[in-house]
């Protein structure tokens, strides 16, 4: 039975061992030194002297081992310190194979929101990916084990025998169902607490199955992976790469920065497949890096898949145009749902001012719009608007087993995202509520219109404005605070109510606390804030403000 | 050359506030400015300097202080 992820990474092992399943710009490792990777560090993981401690129920974690049917700690968290390399995926699926669920953390973070982020999450121990190795952004009370040597070590040994490390692998594997948690992946919350989103093994089998189904991935697939670990847009990278025996490259980072070398790489690694952040296509297209690419071989992309935010026409016009044989698909979906949900292959160039439909429901996923109020929120008992009622707009949800175990730790948020179906007390099955509004076009095909709320997507970040604000409101010298997006120029403006101009201030405090991409591009300094009507915040008023 | 600097620091500063940009001369190879910085700054120089930075100026020495993106914006206006 499918009941984990590893069945693949066992498969291709089996039957592929030599070929070479990750790599980055230093290393690369074949799918059998993947899968020894991962038993070993499964191991070493198991054998902890702290998980042991937990066995025998001492400390706060006593509760820890009572998820498994044996003596094994299962089902808990275990945070990965993640760099762009194979290291980190190796600790993902070592981690998997330990029964428990793994959690990317950004070393790059604020130490003040790593540490809210480790608080929420109590995790069992850490793995440090890192290449630089040093001291850790963050120091709390668990054990931690060092990847990259660990590596080195194992490398050094030499890799084991196929058939040995498969049954290592079946051993370790039996006890996990597939409802078990695979990760957790943090996304901004608008109380100021970042949000967990746990996904479980099924999730994502179910969304390999799904891209397999709609785009047929063949196994010489190579996965140009550009999204950071952290995001759930590299899930695709790794496990759809498992599902058809293809290879990950890791793209490193400064590719991004500097795109004039992109080309040269995805040239050179003869990578075919890309699913990146709408971001990431727009670095490309604005500083119009194709305009000039000279590569040694040719650039011999087949799929171009986005996802993240609403892809502007002329950019995907702009790749159309330098691969006119590739398949180009917008992606969407938020990450509680495990990734995606709908898709729309692209037909031929579109016209300036044509909006890009975010399509029909992946296989064994269903996807409605629920009919809302004048105020964007979904009435208690809406309807389910038709595909055939045009230009009505409603909030996109999602049913099926994509759609992610819940927040973890956290089963208010919960309870008010996932939610029972309207008007349908007979099953109990729960439904994703995006927040985000979408409306069927005259062909009847579904399109993304705006969100619900105060979220926004910048930077391809997903952000609560309210998140910003929580940190601002919290910073003693200023009385109010709010956020408003400037859309057209991609700038967060803050406006703040304080006795004198607070700016460098402000600036220091904030980067205690919030990544940079989440920090205002602009201050404003206001002496009273602007209320309306009903005594609440005139973002209206501040809006033309700005 | 003066107003070149200024206008500078106004869209550089309007893009990541907290960085010191008169002080740093990594910007690039420390990697304080990521992708989307870069983004953000060559089409607010293209407007504000009506030059057009080409991907192939984009090299890591050309970005990463204030005098090396001031330099390059003064090569751009003399082509």
């Amino acid at each position: 039975m499918k009941n984990s992820v590893m069945y693949m990474l066992e498969e291709n092992a089996e039957r592929c061992p030599g070929k070479t399943a990750l790599a980055d710009e230093q290393r690369r490792l074949t799918y059998l030194q993947y899968l020894d990777m991962s038993v070993a560090l499964a191991e070493e993981i198991i054998h902890n002297p702290l998980m042991n401690r937990v066995d025998a129920g001492e400390g706060d974690l006593e509760d820890a081992g009572a998820a498994g049917d044996d003596s094994r700690v299962r089902c808990r968290p275990i945070g990965v310190w993640i760099d762009r390399n194979i290291l980190s995926i190796a600790a993902f699926m070592g981690i998997a194979y330990s029964g428990n669920f793994y959690v990317p953390l950004d070393p790059a973070l604020p130490a003040g929101r790593l540490s809210v982020i480790l608080d929420e999450l109590r995790p069992l121990m850490l793995l440090d990916a890192r290449e630089t190795g040093g001291e850790l952004p963050v120091q709390i009370d668990v054990p931690v084990t060092d990847v990259r040597e660990f590596f080195d070590k194992r490398m050094e040994e030499g890799t084991q025998d196929l058939s040995e490390v498969l049954s290592a692998a079946k051993a370790l594997r039996s006890g996990i169902i597939d409802t078990d948690p695979l990760y957790a992946i943090f996304t901004s919350g608008s109380t100021g607490v970042p949000k967990g989103v746990l996904v479980a093994h099924r999730s994502v089998i179910d969304l390999t199955e799904a891209f397999a189904e709609a785009f047929g991935f063949e196994e010489d697939s190579v996965f140009g992976n550009q999204a950071p670990f952290d995001f759930d847009v590299s899930v695709k990278d790794i496990y759809n790469a498992l599902h058809c025996c293809g290879t990950v490259e890791i793209v490193p980072h400064r590719m991004f920065v500097m795109p004039a070398m992109l080309m040269e790489y995805l040239a050179v690694r003869r990578i075919n497949t890309i699913i990146w952040a709408v971001s990431a296509l727009r670095i490309v297209s604005d500083l119009r890096a194709l305009d000039k690419m000279e590569t040694s071989v040719p650039v011999a992309l087949r799929r171009v898949m986005f996802s993240g935010e609403v892809m502007p026409v002329k950019c995907v016009n702009y790749w159309m145009k330098f691969f006119p044989d590739a398949v180009f698909v917008n992606l969407y979906g938020p990450t509680e749902i495990t990734c995606n949900c709908t898709y729309h292959v692209l037909e031929g160039e579109y016209k300036p001012d044509s909006i890009l439909p975010i399509g029909r429901a992946f296989p064994n996923t269903r996807v409605f719009l629920l009919e809302t109020g004048e105020d964007g929120k979904t009435l208690p008992d809406a309807r389910i608007i038709p595909s055939r009622e045009h230009d009505v707009r409603g909030e996109i949800c999602v049913e099926g087993t994509g759609v992610a175990l819940g927040y973890w730790n956290n089963p208010e948020r919960t309870a008010e995202s996932f939610t029972a179906k309207n008007g349908e007390p007979a099953t109990l099955n729960k439904i994703y509520r995006t927040g985000d509004l979408g409306y069927y076009n005259s062909r009847g095909i579904l399109c993304f219109a705006a969100r619900a709320d105060n979220q926004i997507k910048h930077m391809g970040h997903r952000i609560e404005l309210g998140e910003i604000e929580a940190a601002l409101n919290a910073i003693g010298f200023i009385d109010v605070a709010c956020c408003i997006y400037d859309q057209k120029r991609e700038k967060i403006v803050c406006f703040y109510q304080a006795e004198k101009d607070m700016r460098r201030e402000i600036i220091a405090a904030l980067s205690e606390k919030l990544p940079k991409y989440m920090r205002p591009n602009k201050y404003i300094q206001v002496k009273t804030m602007p209320l309306n009507a009903h005594a609440k915040i005139d973002r209206k008023q501040l809006r033309e403000m700005m | 050359m003066d107003e070149n600097r200024a206008e500078l620091m106004e869209i550089l500063e309007e893009t990541r506030p907290e960085i010191d940009f008169e002080k740093e001369t990594a910007l690039i190879d420390d990697q304080l400015l990521d992708s989307f910085d870069i983004i953000s700054i060559v089409s607010e120089i293209n407007d504000a300097f009506d030059i057009s930075i080409n991907v192939n100026d984009l090299l890591p020495e050309n970005f990463n202080s204030v005098d090396a993106i001031l330099a390059l914006i003064q090569k751009l206006q003399e082509e």
